[in-house]
């Protein structure tokens, strides 16, 4: 019996495919698992080139490799075999796995060639590749020393690398520069325990972008047991988001403190400057009382007097208050109007009745028209006259109030300036808080607080620059008005 | 209870509060007739000069001290107060009590702070507070 037959016998009974190449590339041998596999009748590849079963991309070069491997024969294992592509009769491919042994025939060497179809092993992998590529979360699987073995495409994502450029490097390369050298150490010692747990003790962690940005994040370390060797998979979670949004939210219940300190600041306010009236007029009334029944009805009247002023003051003081609530909303629709009728009208009202008043000048651009609300402007100008009148400086010969008004792309700019008493630099933080009064010319403490919350509505700013013995300057800078009311 | 007369001070803004004060409190044989001041920072300067100055010197007077007032309020005119004793040296002994229509925690809280603050009157003053006054003194 021949080797060739002695081959044929144990072809005829393996259900894996295999040939036999002799060594000028001439198919010798198959079974008919082989022939069933790349779709020939039985018996037919016999006497053809290999190259028949391979694709056409390598069939120039085959003949070459074919006759390196030929001239150092090496047993190459199934397993260790690489994967590679046959091709059918009909010209289909498919993935294979390769064992190849040198053997005698008959004094020549020939090559035996194991065939193993991996399709669905193929296709599992790419199904578990699909999968891990869906996962929102970067999965990097490492292995014993450190080297990235596969990573997701979550990973390509938020580290801003290409997978080729991943793969084979040292974890260390995702590590910030600040921790590259202890990394190393921590990776060993957890290698070494193969317990599945979080990574960086509950401190912030955090991961480096390609950039050099630094990542907030999550990781979880999960040791696994694969054909090769132990080896790590970490799953890092982007945290950036989670961060902003917490930030967000931080800010938010910053801003809701501060409403809160202001409403408590209202509160204690109110507590005193509403109350304090209520317990004057209570005080008068019930010595009222006493000087009825003394009969000293001259004592009764004049208390009965103060007590009806305080309740007025009180009551204006409540409708300012009402005034600054409602400042809060409700906007007038804009209208245009000449600022200097305006103002000289409330001027006028301001200083009925009264001698030696500031000189009021103005400084204007073009006709003076202004866009705005004019109800509420009117509000704005009539509080900073009456504080220029009050706060006049008496030493002063020639005093005076000036008001100018620009207008342009932006806005419109009103100063309202005076050469009045001034306001020293430690009071004008407070010149805008409700209640807070200066001196005894303040008023009920409530003008510029109704000036500010106008201002601010419609969606301006008022800023104030003073010196002592110099006069007052209030800038109130509006946007144009939106012809939008709601 | 001693029949010794108290020199009294009183420092409010509002002239109507410093008018009840006044009534009640002289109706009370304790009192000296009452020294009225009507803002914290005036006080502070009346405070160290005639006539309130020689009325109160070698005796204890009480103060009854506003908290709203416009510029310095009631507490910033005790702190001022406080640091001029501490530096000038001042009347003897002074009994302060805040004198206000607020009953805010937050205002008492703070007169407790204060240890020149010996008591706390709300307004209006009735002859049930200034027995309250009388007591507040004699303990002190």
């Amino acid at each position: 019996m021949s080797d060739l037959d002695k081959y044929r016998l144990a072809f005829d009974v393996s259900p894996m495919p295999l040939l036999l190449v002799s060594a000028d590339g001439v198919i010798r041998l198959t079974n008919a698992g082989l022939d069933e596999l790349f779709g020939y009748p039985v018996g037919a590849l016999i006497g053809q080139p290999v190259e028949v079963l391979v694709p056409e991309d390598v069939r120039a070069i085959h003949p070459d490799l074919r006759g390196a491997y030929m001239r150092v024969p090496t047993k190459r294992g199934m397993g260790r075999g690489r994967d590679l592509t046959g091709v059918t009769r009909t010209g289909g491919r498919i993935a294979l796995e390769l064992g190849l042994d040198p053997v005698e025939i008959d004094g020549a060497t020939w090559a035996m060639v194991a065939a193993v179809d991996i399709r669905a092993r193929k296709a599992q992998d790419e199904r578990l590749r699909l999968t891990l590529d869906a996962s929102a979360s970067a999965m990097i699987t490492v292995d014993g020393e450190g080297r990235i073995i596969a990573v997701n495409r979550a990973t390509c994502l938020l580290f801003g690398y290409e997978p080729d450029e991943l793969v084979g490097q040292t974890i260390e390369m995702l590590v910030p520069d600040d921790q590259r050298r202890v990394h190393p150490v921590y990776r060993a010692s957890f290698h070494g325990q193969n317990r599945a747990r979080p990574m960086g003790l509950g401190g912030k962690l955090y991961c480096r972008h390609r950039s050099g940005r630094a990542i907030p994040v999550e990781i979880a370390l999960n040791p696994v047991s694969s054909p090769d060797g132990w080896v790590v998979v970490a799953t890092v979670i982007d945290l950036t988001e989670r961060d902003a949004h917490e930030r967000e939210i931080t800010e938010k219940a910053d801003a809701l403190a501060e409403m809160n300190t202001e409403l408590s600041h209202f509160a204690y306010s109110a507590s005193h400057d509403l109350k304090a009236p209520l317990a004057t007029v209570a005080g008068l009334l019930d010595l009222c009382l006493e000087d009825l029944s003394a009969g000293n009805g001259a004592e009764a009247r004049e208390n009965i007097a103060a007590a009806v002023e305080t309740v007025q003051r009180a009551a204006r003081k409540v409708e300012a208050i009402l005034s600054i609530a409602r400042a809060g909303r409700s906007p007038l629709a804009p209208e245009t109007f000449a600022v200097e009728q305006d103002m000289r009208a409330i001027w006028a009202d301001l200083t009925a009745g009264t001698g030696d008043v500031p000189r009021l000048d103005f400084d204007l651009d073009g006709a003076g028209m202004v866009t705005a609300e004019r109800q509420t402007l009117g509000v704005i100008l009539e509080n900073l006259a009456s504080n220029a009148i009050r706060y006049a400086d008496p030493a002063k010969p020639d005093r005076w109030v000036r008001l100018r008004a620009r207008s342009d792309a932006d806005g419109l700019k009103l100063s309202f300036a005076d050469n009045g008493l001034g306001i020293p630099a430690a009071a004008q933080p407070f010149v805008f808080q409700m209640f807070k009064r200066l001196d005894d010319r303040s008023q009920d403490g409530l003008g510029l607080s109704l000036v500010q919350k106008h201002v601010e509505r419609m969606g301006g700013c008022i800023d104030l620059t003073s010196d002592v013995g110099v006069g007052t300057e209030f800038t109130v800078t509006l946007p144009h008005p939106s012809r939008e009311v709601r | 209870m001693t029949d010794k007369s108290i020199p009294i001070v009183v420092v409010d803004d509002t002239g109507s509060d410093r008018y009840i004060a006044r009534r009640r409190l002289s109706r009370h044989a304790r009192f000296d007739p009452v020294l009225e001041v009507e803002t914290g920072e005036r006080f502070l300067s009346a405070f160290f000069q005639p006539p309130v100055s020689e009325q109160v010197a070698g005796r204890r007077a009480v103060i009854l001290m506003d908290i709203n007032m416009p510029r310095l309020d009631g507490f910033e005119t005790i702190e001022a107060l406080q640091d001029r004793v501490a530096a000038d040296g001042g009347p003897d002994s002074i009994v302060i009590l805040m004198f206000t229509s607020s009953d805010n925690p937050e205002d008492r809280r703070r007169a407790a702070e204060l240890p020149m603050v010996k008591g706390y009157i709300v307004k209006p003053l009735d002859d049930a507070g200034v027995a309250q006054i009388v007591r507040l003194y004699d303990a002190a």
